[in-house]
């Protein structure tokens, strides 16, 4: 790790081809003893290098999983079954051994959580966790000033006594900024972020996702942005892809998604966000009669 | 009626060595029914311990919570079971609000029971029924047997908010209510208390952070920062026209559907 980091730059890295290209992917999860979901169906989409890629869509539309199947964080129970295709700079995922994800994990894709509590150990002080977060075999002798690095990136500031200190001691935009900086510690190709800002306040969440959007700009990563909000994705993506029920409905560059969206998903949830935003737009909420219609029509594929 | 704090103070005492905290400091805050009065502010800046001042929750330091011009704290027990039934609470987490392991039908009858709103089981019932109704949660003998696991985060919210209006409350305080609900869920919830307002005349205080959700249907807001009401008013001159620089910041956060990068 050398201070290259710090003056970085905007040019994504080197080699051809997507970074991770997702194709058919199905993923079935068990809900009871014998009942099972389908919480991801036929789910193609692909990263490339350097690209943001946004996944909207309300609770339940399997965009979460989708994001954790791709990070290589799906339980490992083995009723969860998998189908399909993840490939990872250009090795096939779906049935890899578990080693093979090991170093995708430490090395290619970093993920941030909604719920940085959960996954911050309370009893670790920040810096020791950031350190635990650069892969072992890379060099650690410098590791000291390599964390106060990685959490000034974060957008931390004063960051040795940040470091000396304990979750329980920072705010909820401080401890999101330091899941932020344990993320980009292994400095990975990849950055899947599930719900980074929901937990936040507004003032806050604009200041961490301006943190995000700077920390990914200058380190050159594709960044997955997972959201129920889609004024969060639409500020920080190039790309989106918009879930319903387990399956990508629609893609696009995300200003045509956002101006001139064509499934009907997507136009009604753009109504309710407008409805919710707009002056003068009586409140919409989707309709069951609309939903129950489009989980007939089993959705026309994505396209 | 009015539900009214006034020049209200919460300090909570520390342990041993710790210092105290001001939670809220000299707030003063009226609602009657059919007025929608908007609270907002980051977290921690005492909202939520306001609201519980408001419901009764957290006896208040100094000052004073008064209901129709009687203070809580000194109301004798029968005016304190009609104040109970008369404010009302809608909370952040529908899931941490219904206990796991009673039906619909149950979670709303026991309050029914309680305030002696109907007696006998078909009573009850059909009272239970006539809430889920105006909730929207229709036809209602489909949610009555029900688990809270067995429902969606928004029928779940729609549940506490027929626990709520059951007792035909003047005024329900709701707490961060929707700030949990995806974009079409949330509209719904919030036509719903729209509704219920206009039909029924109740009165709310609405807890939370989102400020487009206010500009939509707040008539009064109440800026909150570090303890202190820092600036009120109607909701237009709020929006239009704020005048503390935090109500500015607070406007300036707001996400919107622009598709430019956060500056």
């Amino acid at each position: 790790m050398s201070s290259e980091l710090l003056t970085g730059t905007t040019e994504p890295r080197a080699g051809g081809g997507p970074l991770v290209r997702v194709t058919d992917l199905n993923v079935c999860l068990p809900t009871g003893v014998r009942s099972e979901v389908e919480a991801v169906r036929s789910v193609s989409l692909h990263v490339d290098r350097g690209e943001r890629v946004g996944v909207v869509g309300e609770s339940g539309s399997g965009k979460t999983v989708t994001g954790r199947a791709i990070a290589g964080l799906l339980p490992t129970s083995p009723r969860v079954r998998v189908r399909g295709s993840i490939v990872l700079e250009g090795r096939e995922m779906v049935g890899a051994p578990p080693q093979a994800w090991d170093a995708v994990r430490t090395r290619t894709v970093g993920m941030i959580f909604q719920d940085p509590l959960t996954y911050l150990n309370p009893v670790m002080t920040i810096g020791r966790q950031v350190a635990e977060a650069v892969p072992a075999g890379r060099d650690r002798s410098g590791q000291d000033g390599d964390v106060g690095r990685f959490l000034a990136l974060a957008g931390l500031e004063d960051v040795d006594e940040v470091a000396r200190r304990f979750p329980h001691e920072l705010s909820g935009g401080m401890r999101q900024r330091v899941l932020i900086a344990v993320a980009i510690a292994k400095t990975p190709d990849l950055l899947v972020a599930d719900e980074p800002t929901t937990a936040l306040d507004a003032t806050v969440q604009k200041r961490v996702l301006a943190t995000l959007d700077e920390t990914v700009r200058r380190l050159g990563t594709s960044l997955v942005l997972i959201s129920h909000d889609i004024a969060v994705v639409a500020g920080m993506t190039d790309r989106i892809y918009v879930m319903y029920a387990g399956r990508v409905v629609e893609s696009g560059p995300t200003a045509d998604v956002l101006d001139a969206p064509r499934h009907a998903y997507t136009r009604a949830l753009l109504r309710s966000v407008r409805s919710l935003t707009d002056d003068g737009v009586e409140l919409y909420s989707i309709p069951d009669s609309l939903r129950a219609s489009w989980a007939r029509e089993e959705v026309s594929g994505a396209p | 009626m009015l539900l009214e704090a006034v020049r209200a103070c919460k300090t909570f005492r520390a342990r041993r060595g710790g210092r105290s905290v001001d939670a809220v400091i000299d707030a003063s805050l009226q609602v009657r029914p059919g007025e929608f009065v908007a609270i907002v502010g980051e977290s921690g800046s005492g909202k939520s311990t306001l609201a519980r001042m408001l419901l009764g929750l957290v006896p208040v330091t100094s000052g004073s919570v008064e209901f129709d011009g009687v203070a809580l704290a000194s109301m004798d027990r029968q005016r304190w079971n009609g104040y109970r039934r008369h404010v009302q609470a809608v909370l952040q987490d529908p899931a941490g609000s219904l206990n796991p392991r009673k039906t619909v039908a149950t979670a709303v009858g026991e309050v029914v029971r309680l305030h002696r709103i109907a007696e006998g089981r078909d009573a009850v019932r059909r009272a239970v029924c006539d809430a889920l109704d105006l909730v929207g949660m229709t036809p209602p003998e489909a949610y009555l047997g029900r688990y809270p696991h067995e429902l969606s985060g928004g029928q779940r919210q729609r549940v506490l908010i027929a626990r709520a209006i059951v007792l035909e409350p003047t005024i329900i305080v709701a707490d961060e209510a929707v700030s949990a609900l995806d974009a079409s869920v949330k509209a719904g919830v919030l036509r719903l208390m729209d509704d219920l307002r206009r039909r029924l005349g109740v009165g709310y205080v609405f807890i939370t952070h989102d400020l487009p959700v206010v500009n939509k249907v707040a008539e009064h807001v109440y800026v909150m920062k570090s303890g202190e009401i820092v600036e009120h008013g109607d909701k237009d001159q709020i929006f239009d026209a704020p005048r503390h620089p935090y109500t500015m910041t607070l406007l300036a956060a707001a996400p919107t559907l622009a598709t430019g990068r956060p500056g």
